[in-house]
């Protein structure tokens, strides 16, 4: 994967971010049924895009740090 | 042996451990400012990591987040989502402002706008703003300490001795041996943190419900709103989608803004260290799941309890505990409210000495480092005097804080992001913004619709400092480009090879 690909791609995760955990979007994952792993959606819905931003800067940095050796 | 003696032992056994840490962290390095303030410019990967989870981690997180969940239920879920927000762009300001810090000797926030913004005035705004919004942080720090050793020593030890213990220990480490304590203590006190709040995240629900899911479907059962976002108020209706929305954008575009935070920019040893930081915050940040598990789990098990910040300690006493277990507890509690209150002191008196005193007077290195250590003595003891005096609007007061605090991302955007921006600009954008967030904290009437204030301060903010930065003279551009790209330095302390 190319740096400007990454780069790009951790802007739009950062942005769907954004607008995934505030209102309007957020209303869809308001109830807490379905309960995964016994805790309810409304709280596992932040928790699982604190894990997509997470990865998606692992994977930006993985990509940034060659470049950088380079 | 009673109960509270033994705790007080382990609270003592711990305090020891931590002075012990922070004493000896000091000893390499140099008596300088530089030194004292930006620990010689050379703190590695673990301690970063720890020093930005444990700062941004407080007291109030670790009392204020239960007690949120406990009472205001799903409102509580924001404070998950402006942490990864808030600190992505910092992957790249970051080293922007690490390197401009390193090439042009800075070590405070204000040094970092007014070395492209030069202006005395603009230098004290700055100070006055994070000072404004540094000591009521520091006063709920105190304040978390006291409670804590008050409630597990069953008051034997009031909240007035339990705070003075604590944070005596704090200035001795602070003042002794600088950022280089906050820096090493943090990294004890984080790890702490992390396995503290794991522990008793999942030992109170198997405790009291028999698992997670039990839990969940208990509370589903008798109180289904508390589940629902976004959330309860804290008297109880429903809180609006424009609050929680806007707490979680105020907060995010606050956290790296904050001076304790945003000065550690100057205490990486490089510019990958501080991209690793952000890489690994995440990790720090799922310490909240564990941490509203607790607040949860006190939802059925408890009636309201009047001041719900206590739901974390009064579980720990009432549930019936290993002795050891509330030990760890007031560790971790401990850990939570000196490694946030440790930072902000020193960056309290930092910035009152660096941008408030140093642009008008001509001081010597030592004559810095000892107004430092005067002002970490009085901006403690300030704090203290807040902490043991009664007063209830502190939550409110560091909610709002986040609002000013907040109108500092502006000047530095500009500074880093926008040659046109001009002094009078900035200055004029951070007075708009500034006074339209205190004007709607005192007079949330006038609010069109229930928005986190700061927000407002931003919206006005932000046009007022494109629009004067336009119709004022732009910057000489050699300046501005000496600014920017500063030739590179090679990083410090680094071996001669």
């Amino acid at each position: 994967m190319t740096r400007t690909l990454i780069r790009r791609i951790t802007v739009v995760v950062f942005l769907m971010n954004a607008l995934a955990v505030t209102w309007p979007v957020l209303t869809l994952f308001r109830m807490p049924e379905p309960f995964p792993l016994g805790m309810p959606m409304s709280m596992i819905w932040p928790v699982a895009w604190i894990i997509i931003s997470g990865i998606t800067l692992l994977a930006l940095d993985h990509i940034e740090k060659k470049y950088e050796d380079k | 042996m009673e109960q509270w003696v033994v705790t007080s032992i382990m609270i003592a056994a711990y305090l020891l451990l931590t002075l012990w840490i922070g004493l000896r962290a000091g000893r390499s390095t140099t008596s300088t400012v530089d030194g004292f303030v930006a620990g010689d410019r050379n703190f590695g990967f673990l301690v970063m990591y720890f020093v930005t989870g444990a700062t941004v981690f407080s007291a109030f997180a670790f009392l204020g987040g239960p007690g949120w969940a406990y009472s205001r239920g799903a409102a509580a879920f924001y404070i998950l989502s402006y942490g990864a927000l808030g600190m992505l762009p910092w992957y790249v300001v970051g080293p922007k402002v690490a390197r401009i810090g390193r090439t042009l000797g800075q070590v405070t926030q204000a040094q970092f706008i007014v070395g492209r913004f030069q202006s005395r005035g603009l230098s004290v705004l700055i100070t006055i703003v994070s000072i404004a919004a540094l000591i009521p942080y520091i006063t709920l720090q105190i304040r978390g300490a006291g409670i804590v050793i008050e409630a597990v020593t069953e008051g034997q030890i009031p909240l007035w001795a339990g705070g003075a213990i604590a944070y005596g220990v704090v200035l001795i480490y602070v003042l002794v041996s600088g950022v280089s304590a906050v820096g090493w203590t943090n990294t004890l006190q984080g790890v702490f943190m992390i396995g503290i709040a794991w522990t008793l995240g999942f030992y109170l629900p198997y405790s009291l419900y028999g698992g997670i899911g039990p839990m969940f479907e208990a509370i589903q059962a008798q109180r289904p709103e508390m589940l629902v976002l976004p959330g309860l108020t804290a008297t109880g209706e429903p809180w609006t989608w424009a609050g929680y929305s806007s707490a979680i954008l105020i907060s995010a575009i606050g956290i790296t803004m904050w001076p304790q935070i945003f000065m550690k920019a100057f205490t990486a040893r490089d510019e990958r260290i501080i991209r690793r930081t952000v890489v690994w915050f995440p990790t720090f940040q799922l310490l909240l799941v564990p941490v509203f598990l607790i607040g949860f789990a006190g939802v059925l098990f408890v009636d309201s309890l009047e001041q719900p910040d206590f739901i974390l300690p009064y579980l720990v006493l009432n549930v019936d505990l290993p002795m050891f277990v509330v030990g760890l507890f007031c560790a971790g509690a401990l850990s939570a409210s000196m490694s946030t209150g440790d930072a902000l002191l020193h960056a309290t008196a930092s910035v009152t000495v660096e941008d408030g005193m140093r642009p008008f007077m001509n001081l010597t290195e030592s004559q810095q480092r000892f107004l430092i250590r005067v002002f970490i003595v009085i901006s403690g003891a300030v704090a203290y005097y807040f902490a043991i005096s009664e007063s209830t609007s502190l939550v409110v007061l560091l909610l709002s804080s986040y609002g000013v605090i907040a109108q500092l991302s502006p000047p530095v955007m500009a500074a880093l992001f926008w040659r046109r921006a001009t002094t009078a600009g900035v200055t004029a954008g951070l007075l708009a913004g500034g006074a339209t967030t205190l004007l709607l904290f005192a007079m949330p009437e006038l609010k069109p619709i229930p928005m986190h204030e700061g927000l407002f301060g931003i919206l006005v903010h932000v046009p007022v400092l494109v629009l004067v930065s336009l119709l004022t003279p732009a910057q000489d551009k050699a300046h501005v480009e000496t600014y920017l790209n500063p030739p590179r330095a090679e990083p410090a302390n680094t071996p001669a090879s």
